[in-house]
């Protein structure tokens, strides 16, 4: 009689070699298994491109050259591919929909909605949406009262590939539950919605008009903000004044962008928005103005080089650059109010951009209008200690008289280095 | 006192074949936890948002870091490789931590750099910055000079001047696949909970051809050394890293590739520098962080974002870079101890935390003195046969048992590894890893626990890597 170690012993040596074995018996047929079906799948692919090509130029849809059963799984596949590589082209989508809708694929997937595996479903949903399957929007929707978020998610996204409204509306209306009851992200609604483009403007905005939820006008306006739309201008223009600093930030984002032409002579209505009680309405609305090159802005974005957030400190000096005109003197003025923290949000912004070039090349001409701001715009750089540019220029500039200035301005007093700084 | 020392090494062995079946146990809990989350996750990819995020203009920036320490052999292309990331907003902030080579010249000279001055801020203290170098032709390169402080201190400086909300940490000797980045960004985009950490898969880089920066050509290595570090990393991420983030029990991110959220590191106080592991450290002190505040937040490992890496080739580096991340090991949980058999931590401290002192830290110790009671006891005929057997079942034959599947997973998953010669020798490779190597594991890991013991905690540096990212193959 064996002892009960030994026994041990033999069933953990067993059940161990049976394991490697059937893992290596596995690997090994499945790489078999794989290199034939790819195999396979590649000739059917061929042949399937050729027979869709020739179905395609027909003048009236026949389908029997292509006819496949699901029960053929490669075949079915390889068409499917075939069929979902078309999709994109303007020029097949319509024909193409109609193939997926007569072979029978819309009605396979649509089954598949059925299943208990979640990620079946998932899918399924997926395939539904590369398909544009328009006919599937009402089960898509029903999958938007899931409580699986993955599914939720995955009817969003198949929603916004169809580019249907009914579904958009649904999106739309069961918006606030979904991220009340689901782990789905903000992001992910907006790179959605946002796919849409200009097709489900229309609708985004009607349902934000009529929407009382603060985080639904913000979401639409920040999707807007991603193309020309210019019926949204009276909207956006609106929401500037929103109670909630969101929905100001949002609108003098989309403000710049929804219809810059007629937005451009408006500007002006952005101008209060510099003096905001919240910071991202100040930055936003000074990145708008600065991205609009709105010259009556200067003083205003000028006053936020001295703002307490480092965040609107810079977008000021970086819409000010933008801005142009002006700039050497706004800098100047600024640079004087000896604001440590706004005066290197300044100086890093002129090392960083072509204004450096022309600060020097204003030294060049010393009766031009700005040669004595420029000297004292570098001299508070070298007093920072931004020189790294200046003793650049000072090695390889051409023009003696520059560099006998550059000479002259680096001289200043001694400054600390860029950690001392910190 | 014969009697006292039969009983002392026979109460020695079972203490050891215990140790080993709980060991095991908890592998095959992972094993069977990371099977099923692997496949799942498979599947998932060929629908998930990744594309939308893509080309997303609300996709969230992201400064990669990539901290150098004379790596003029390899920044170049690392650099190259990180400026081909498809991700729609980021910034590259190369850190020179003091080379004594010409890592700076040779990015400037490739790059175009020119020197510029930053309103940096030292928010994070390092070691002070020499300069800044910039090109308005690559906007989003900036390359920080600044003296050496070691690895952690050269991601703090980044840190303090990165503009991002994330930030990812990317080894100079790695290269990453273009689509790492907003894979790894994954759980950020989709997740309404606070993903403070978010790890993806390190994979060795040795054998493979790498041209501009990105991995051209997947092959083996050669030499026997990196054979058996590529089977321990599939073994290590696509089990054990899988597994741990199935329970939400994750103590290491790999530093080589791993993204954060700038606040949350900035909240902790950054990377801390007296720790030759800071990637285990700082997770660590972000789960001790957010579950002393009771706030809700994730860290998560994600198994398809790749980054690779390259390994050690000599004996010698090898037992370098095993010492030191043995050594980090005891430093984070001797650091953070309060969160052991604490159940104010929860899982964490239930669980995870003790896991790693009582099988991660203690493990070496007790491999190694297994290995002498059991010879000993068999030698002195105070053991059993059987007994040696089991002995040897647990100890080595499980551990075949594992490395194989180590390999499986990567078989039924991502199958970067083509060819039948390919899985033929990562097969071998995982079966004879278990004699001598991992043993030659045990040991390295062993003298670090001396090192940490004698107070010798310094960090080793690895030199030599750069074979396969700098030479034109």
């Amino acid at each position: 009689m064996a002892s009960p170690i030994v026994i041990v012993l033999l069933v953990v040596i067993v059940l161990t070699v049976g394991a490697i074995t059937g893992f290596f018996a596995v690997t090994v047929f499945r790489r078999i298994n794989a290199r034939r079906r790819y195999q396979r799948l590649d000739r059917e692919r061929k042949v399937f491109r050729e027979a869709v090509a020739r179905v395609l130029a027909a003048p009236d849809l026949r389908l029997d050259e292509i006819r496949v059963s699901p029960r053929e799984k490669i075949r079915w596949q390889a068409l499917e591919d075939v069929l979902l590589d078309l999709i994109p082209k303007e020029e097949y989508r319509e024909r193409v929909k109609e193939i997926f809708r007569q072979l029978g694929y819309i009605a396979y997937y649509e089954n598949r909605l059925r299943r208990r595996s979640v990620i079946d479903r998932a899918a399924a949903i997926d395939r539904l949406g590369g398909m544009r399957s328009e006919a599937s929007v009402e089960h898509l929707i029903r999958m938007l009262d899931s409580k699986n978020s993955e599914l939720v998610s995955g009817a969003v996204r198949a929603i916004t590939r169809i580019r249907s409204m009914e579904g958009l509306r649904a999106i739309l209306e069961r918006l606030p539950a979904l991220r009340a009851t689901h782990l789905i992200a903000q992001k992910l609604v907006e790179a959605s919605l946002a796919k849409l483009g200009r097709d489900g403007a229309p609708v985004l905005l009607q349902h934000a008009r009529g929407s009382e939820d603060p985080e639904m006008v913000a979401l639409v306006l920040e999707v807007i903000s991603n193309f020309e739309f210019p019926e949204a201008l009276p909207f956006v223009i609106d929401r500037l004044r929103d109670g909630n600093p969101e929905v100001r930030a949002k609108a003098a984002k989309a403000f710049g962008k929804v219809d810059p032409r007629r937005a451009g002579p408006q500007a002006e209505l952005l101008l209060p928005m510099l003096e905001d009680p919240v910071w991202y309405v100040r930055l936003q609305a000074a990145k708008t103005l600065g991205s609009m090159k709105h010259t009556p802005a200067r003083a205003g974005v000028g006053r936020l080089l001295l703002d307490d957030k480092w965040q609107v400190r810079g977008t000021a000096a970086t819409a000010l650059v933008s801005i142009g005109e002006g700039v050497i003197d706004i800098f100047w003025q600024i640079l004087k109010q000896n604001d440590r923290y706004a005066n290197e949000s300044i100086c890093e912004e002129i090392g960083k951009t072509e204004l450096i070039r022309r600060l020097i090349d204003n030294l060049a001409v010393p009766a031009a209008a700005d040669h004595q701001k420029s000297r004292e715009v570098l001299e508070t750089m070298v007093s920072l200690r931004f020189t790294a540019q200046l003793e650049e220029a000072m090695a390889s500039d051409p023009r003696p008289h520059v560099r006998s200035e550059l000479a002259r301005i680096l001289e200043g007093p001694p400054a600390e280095t860029p950690s001392e700084r910190a | 006192m014969k009697a006292f020392i039969s009983t002392a090494i026979i109460g020695f062995n079972y203490l050891v074949a215990f140790y080993y079946g709980m060991i095991n146990s908890v592998y095959t809990v992972l094993l069977s936890l990371a099977l099923v989350v692997v496949l799942a996750h498979i599947q998932r990819i060929r629908y998930s948002a990744v594309r939308e995020f893509r080309f997303s203009p609300e996709t969230p920036p992201v400064s990669v870091l990539i901290p150098a320490y004379n790596e003029s052999g390899v920044i170049v292309q690392a650099v190259t490789g990180a400026l081909q990331l498809d991700y729609p907003s980021f910034e590259l902030i190369v850190i020179n931590d003091g080379s004594r080579d010409d890592t700076l010249e040779k990015l400037i000279d490739t790059f175009g750099l020119k020197r510029i001055d930053l309103a940096y801020r030292s928010l994070l203290k390092t070691k002070p910055v020499r300069g800044f170098y910039y090109s308005p032709e690559r906007p989003n390169l900036l390359v920080i000079d600044k003296e050496n402080g070691g690895k952690a201190d050269a991601l703090n400086c980044g840190i303090n001047a990165a503009k991002s909300p994330y930030f990812a940490s990317v080894d100079a000797d790695s290269v990453l696949e273009r689509d790492a980045l907003i894979r790894l960004m994954a759980p950020i985009s989709q997740s309404t909970l606070p993903v403070v950490a978010c790890g993806g898969v390190v994979r060795v880089l040795n054998g493979t051809v790498v041209k501009d920066g990105i991995v051209q050509e997947i092959a083996l290595p050669r030499d026997t050394l990196s054979m058996f570090q590529i089977v321990e990393y599939l073994r290590a991420f696509l089990f054990g890293r899988v597994g741990w983030d199935a329970v939400n029990g994750l103590l290491i991110v790999s530093g080589t590739f791993s993204l954060f959220s700038k606040a949350a590191v900035m909240a902790v106080g950054g990377y801390d520098t007296r720790n030759v592991t800071e990637d285990m450290e700082l997770i660590v002190r972000l789960q001790r962080h957010y579950l002393t505040r009771r706030e809700r937040y994730i860290i998560r490992f994600i198994s398809d974002p790749i980054c690779w890496s390259e390994a050690p080739e000599s004996l010698k580096m090898l037992a370098r870079q095993r010492r030191r991340w043995h050594l980090g090991l005891i430093q984070s949980i001797m650091k953070h101890r309060v969160m052991l058999f604490n159940p104010a931590f929860g899982r964490m401290g239930l669980f995870v935390a003790p896991y790693y002192l009582l099988f991660e830290v203690f493990g070496p110790v007790i491999e190694v003195f297994g290995y002498a009671a059991v010879l000993l006891a068999l030698g002195l005929s105070l053991l059993s046969f059987e007994f040696f057997a089991l002995y040897v079942l647990l100890a080595i034959f499980y551990g075949v048992f594992l490395s194989i599947i180590g390999v499986f997973l990567e078989e039924i998953t991502y199958r970067r590894y083509p060819t039948w010669e390919h899985l033929f020798r990562l097969l071998t490779y995982a079966l004879i890893e278990n004699f001598g190597y991992r043993q030659l594991n045990s040991l390295w890991r062993f003298e670090a626990t001396f090192l940490y013991i004698f107070g010798r905690r310094r960090w080793e540096v690895v030199e030599g890597k750069g074979r396969y990212l700098s030479r034109p193959r």
